[in-house]
């Protein structure tokens, strides 16, 4: 049981500071991003080639890898999001799948597929909990998912600018009317949503081991689960999605894996999410149902 | 630099599974006109798909079904290298070879017009549906999988005076764009198709190349949809037949010790699972723990834990080879180290270093072990295959990097045209397609040379081997970690 | 002196053109009124003053400078305000942190001006000061109203855009607007007022520019409208007449 527990929260880690990704986007434009996943493995590259290849030390590497998911993540902005002034949303997260599809191209054509080694710092300080190893990276990337996903709104509102990115995800035309310019706001989201991939491929690689391209792509979708059962603007209930799905994935790979039902974990993310969902979009009606008739109206 | 062109093979060699199809040929002396070198080694051809959407290198994914006449009920395990029934230089193929009149083929399968589709007096044309997705991504040219053939065209001007051509179409790794691809290559008028590594393609292809009357030579697969089918070969072993053989390896090595099982999630691989846990039983191994994961699942925390939680002592790893370089990796970190049993390449040693040695790696595989520049030991019988591997690649496509992790990849792909070229060869001068079906079952049970296995189609007439490799990590002298054999031709 | 000056300003969206050419001005201290049907682009002149629908042809000045290419933040900055149509406050911020927003031009210019600005509002509105750290969003619709006047005023601009704010308003709360707007009236601020209730614009405003199909077709002081020249230039008919005029007299009558 405390395994499960462990296990879980190691998961929850991981989808979370996607998940955080994701929503801090979205709730700032609207666009759902799908490219988190790409975003961050190629940050993972770039730590590779400083750390592996030329041999810095691995804060090097993770700054180096920080920078470049950054700068992509401006540049996309620039150059692509912003010429979509006029469009959908739905047609900007279509940008960001070939925007990840760019980018697993880019990482084959320049590492091929073979699996690169990039050793996680601070090994000699992993620690046993309930019989599981766990690792500084680890407690970090949970550590990190709480402090941003429960303080990031703290933050932000402290400054003007911060508080005009969440003014922008209540009302972004509004936002021009009080003189901020929404285009520098929506390249502050994209690039911080960028630097999060990064922030999460960090973490998660040691957990890993090797880098490959597109091997962040399947955390990354079970991370945009977590972000949808959070409810997509939320950037706590990112975090509490995270840990319901990494809970929930341990516990029935542990007690559920005799029933043999194949693709169990598939089965337990979208079991979940259909219950968020549909509970989401019954509470009203139930809650209308269920409450106590008003005095003097009929039943 | 040549580092990055090696790693390039490595997914490009998706494309390489062209090879897969080919098996080891028998190699009667009388008919070898290209110098006498015997005949290429066990059935070949298992290219490590790269990175995303993780098929299985290797891992054919079928139910069995290959019931060869000379299959016993023993669960014994390898055999040396060589052993077994081995007659070289035996008249394998029943067709004439020779120039002159020629005696009619056996085989009535292709009619008169489509017999000699593909083969000219001056040219012999094949093609291959594989993923070439990812080789296509970084430009792998398609001499760099045609070494073979390219040397074989300068050197000894092709086969009878045939310069062979194989070109590759794009399978995409789904069974749609398979048969989009088997189509594509229809229209090249290919002498055969050879089906690339794809347990989901080859039976859509299979249906195809029965509909279109072309000759198929294909990697492993399901012997499910197969029954029936007229126009499909394989000389590769099926998965069922690979998951007794990792049973086989446990019996002979860990009898007595905790068995987990890590697999892959699919309707396609169980049956491998199916096929090691009936061995299991009959020999009294004791399986603790049994997981399966989604496909590059990537965090196997999990997994690991609730296989120390269940003690195993060894750990069979039904994943494809960058699953389990990760899994490995996964589980030093989880100071968990029971020894492993998995698809072996050196793509996984060479990641892994130092972390494959403690303890050694067992492998099960049905293609030749290749360590760069090492002729000793279990690598002798073959030497002199990787030699001439080796100078080929030297003289047409020195950019390459053997020493590599794409090394045992292209060895294999090598081999297996190798093997390719004799079965070409015993078809003769006047070769067809008839022709060539008849050279393939007229395999009985022969050995081709003296390192090959038996080939023998006597069971259905369309499932030729089933014989597997056993394989162990070691350090080469070069300092890299590869794989070597330590049994061959092991049959159930 | 001209605040704010429009010559032969045309404008729309895509292939559709709205605006054919809009031609007015607007003195400073003065209140303007841009009355119209549905339809005849009072809202798109609204937007191409501020900026969010850029001009395609013609001029806009402010302060006799040439904004025309101007975007929306860079007009605030110069000295423009907006009360937008139908409020917008920012529903998941208080009313402190609205109006923080709303001085951000001010507060990089100064950071120390925006305490007496702040002060200075809340005297004007002892609404908002009692709810200052209520969220915006669960205010009523004439508090909001009185938010988002406060929010504009806050940044001390020179000239207020005011886009149909009586809409979605009770009768009541539309009582307690016009107080509002009387009172930014009163503090000397320019303000361009587009009005679907010509009543109540009416009851406001120094000067009234009537729009047709995209052009104004007559500008006049309130003190010379009657009737039918409003009828004829809205092309209302007299229907409407008799709800227009009541206004008009009641104007006339209290002339200030």
């Amino acid at each position: 049981m405390g395994q499960v527990l462990v296990l879980g929260l190691i998961n929850a880690g991981i989808y979370a500071v996607f998940a955080l990704g994701v929503v801090l986007v979205y709730r700032g434009t609207g666009v759902l991003t799908f490219a988190q996943g790409e975003i961050g493995t190629l940050g993972l590259y770039v730590a590779y080639v400083l750390v592996t290849e030329q041999h810095l030390p691995w804060l090097v590497g993770a700054a180096g890898a920080l920078l470049v998911t950054t700068a992509l993540g401006a540049a996309f902005e620039l150059l692509l999001v912003r010429r979509m002034v006029a469009a959908d949303p739905v047609s900007t997260a279509v940008l960001t799948v070939g925007l990840g599809l760019t980018i697993l191209a880019c990482e084959f054509f320049f590492f091929g597929a073979s699996p690169r080694v990039l050793d996680p710092p601070f090994l000699a300080a992993s620690f046993t909990v309930a019989g599981v190893v766990v690792t500084p990276t680890q407690v970090a990337a949970l550590v990190v998912a709480l402090a941003l996903g429960f303080g990031l709104q703290a933050v932000l509102r402290r400054t003007d600018f911060g508080l005009g990115i969440l003014a922008a995800s209540q009302d972004a035309a509004a936002v021009r009317l009080v003189g901020i310019p929404l285009s520098r706001i929506t390249l502050v989201l994209w690039s911080g949503g960028a630097f999060l991939a990064g922030l999460a491929a960090l973490l998660v690689e040691p957990t890993v081991g090797t880098v490959t391209p597109g091997y962040a792509s399947e955390l990354f979708v079970v991370g945009l689960a977590a972000a949808v059962i959070g409810g997509l603007t939320s950037l706590p209930g990112a975090v509490v999605g995270g840990v319901v799905l990494g809970i929930a994935e341990s516990a029935a790979s542990r007690y559920l894996s005799d029933a043999n039902i194949p693709g169990l974990r598939y089965v337990t993310v979208f079991a979940v999410l259909l219950a968020v969902l549909l509970y989401r979009a019954l509470a009203p009606e139930l809650r209308r149902r269920l409450a106590p008739a008003p005095a003097g109206a009929t039943a | 630099m040549r580092r990055r062109v090696a790693s390039r093979l490595v997914a490009g060699l998706a494309g390489g599974a062209v090879l897969a199809a080919c098996s080891s040929a028998p190699a009667p002396t009388s008919l070898v006109q290209d110098g006498g070198t015997t005949g290429g080694l066990t059935a070949g051809g298992t290219p490590v798909r790269g990175a995303v959407g993780g098929t299985v290198p290797g891992t054919p994914g079928g139910t069995t079904g290959t019931a060869p006449a000379t299959r016993g009920g023993s669960s014994t395990g390898a055999q040396a290298p060589g052993t077994g029934p081995a007659v070289p230089g035996t008249t394998g193929g029943s067709t004439g070879g020779t120039s002159g009149a020629v005696a009619p083929a056996r085989t009535t399968l292709f009619t008169p017009a489509e017999d000699r589709i593909g083969i000219t007096p001056t040219s012999l044309t094949m093609c291959a549906h594989a993923a070439l997705t990812y080789g296509q991504a970084f430009g792998t040219k398609d001499s760099d999988f045609n070494v073979y053939w390219q040397a074989l065209n300068t050197e000894k001007g092709g086969i009878f005076g045939r310069k062979v051509s194989v070109s590759y179409e794009n399978d995409n790794y789904t069974p749609t764009d398979a048969v989009k691809a088997a189509t594509a290559c229809k229209a090249k008028n290919p002498f055969m198709l050879l089906g690339g590594i794809g347990f989901d393609q080859i039976p859509a292809v299979r249906n195809w190349a029965d509909a279109n009357h072309m000759l198929y030579l294909h990697h492993s697969a399901t012997v499910q949809g197969s029954q029936g089918k007229k126009y499909s070969f394989t000389e590769l072993p099926t998965v069922e037949r690979l998951g007794e053989g990792f049973a086989q390896l446990a019996v002979a090595k860990y009898k007595g010790k905790r068995i987990g099982i890590i697999e892959r999630d699919s309707s396609n691989w169980a049956p491998g699972v199916q096929a090691f846990k009936a061995m299991a039983k009959k020999a009294g191994l004791t399986i603790v723990a049994d997981k399966a994961v989604a496909t590059n699942k990537a965090n196997y925390t999990d997994e690991l834990t609730a296989m120390r939680n269940a003690k195993a002592d060894v750990v069979w790893v039904w994943l494809n080879a960058l699953e389990s370089t990760q899994l490995i990796k996964q589980s030093k970190v989880q100071q968990f180290s029971p020894n492993w049993l998995m698809f072996p390449f050196n793509l996984t040693s060479q990641t892994l270093d130092g972390d494959a040695m403690t303890p050694p790696l067992d492998g099960v595989a049905m293609y030749p072990a290749y360590s760069q520049g090492d002729y000793s030991g279990s690598f002798a019988p073959y030497a002199s295959d990787m030699k001439e591997f080796e100078r080929q690649y030297r003289q047409y496509d020195p950019d390459v990097d053997l020493s590599g992790i794409g090394g045992d990849l292209l060895f294999l792909n090598w081999t297996a045209q190798k093997a390719l070229h004799v079965q070409l060869l015993q078809c003769g001068k006047d070769c067809t397609r008839n022709r060539f079906v008849d050279v393939l079952l007229g395999y009985t049970g022969q050995s081709p040379g003296k390192t090959a296995c038996p080939i023998d189609f006597r069971g259905d007439g369309h499932h030729g081997s089933d014989s597997v490799v056993f394989m162990q990590t070691y350090r080469a002298a070069s300092g890299k970690v590869n794989w070597r054999n330590t049994a061959a031709c092991v049959r159930p | 002196m001209t605040l704010l000056e429009l010559h032969d300003v045309t404008a729309g969206f895509g292939a559709v053109t709205v605006l054919h050419g809009i031609t007015m001005s607007v003195a400073e201290g003065s209140i303007a009124g841009v009355f119209g049907l549905n339809g005849a682009g009072k809202s798109v002149t609204m937007k191409a003053i501020g900026g969010t629908v850029p001009a395609r042809s013609g001029q806009v000045l402010f302060e006799g400078e040439d904004i025309t290419r101007l975007s929306p933040e860079k007009r605030v900055a110069r000295g423009m305000g907006h009360v937008p149509q139908g409020r917008q406050v920012f529903p998941q911020l208080t009313v402190e942190e609205n109006l923080r927003l709303g001085a951000y031009t001010l507060r990089r210019k100064d950071k120390g001006r925006y305490g007496p600005a702040l002060d200075s509002v809340f005297d004007r509105f002892p609404v908002l000061k009692q709810r200052r750290q209520q969220l915006a969003g669960t205010m009523s619709g004439g508090q909001q109203a009185s938010l988002a006047v406060a929010r504009a005023l806050i940044n001390q601009p020179r000239l207020i855009l005011v886009d149909e704010p009586s809409a979605g308003l009770s009768p009541v709360a539309q009582l307690e607007l016009r107080e509002v707007l009387q009172v930014v009236k009163d503090s000397g601020v320019t303000m361009v007022l587009v009005e679907q209730n010509i009543a109540f614009g009416l009851s406001l405003v120094d000067t009234a520019h009537l729009l047709q199909t995209g052009v104004v077709v007559h500008t006049a002081p309130v003190s010379e409208l009657d009737d039918d020249t409003l009828a004829t230039h809205l092309g209302i008919g007299k229907v409407l007449a008799g709800a227009t005029g009541s206004a008009l007299s009641a104007r006339k009558g209290s002339k200030r």
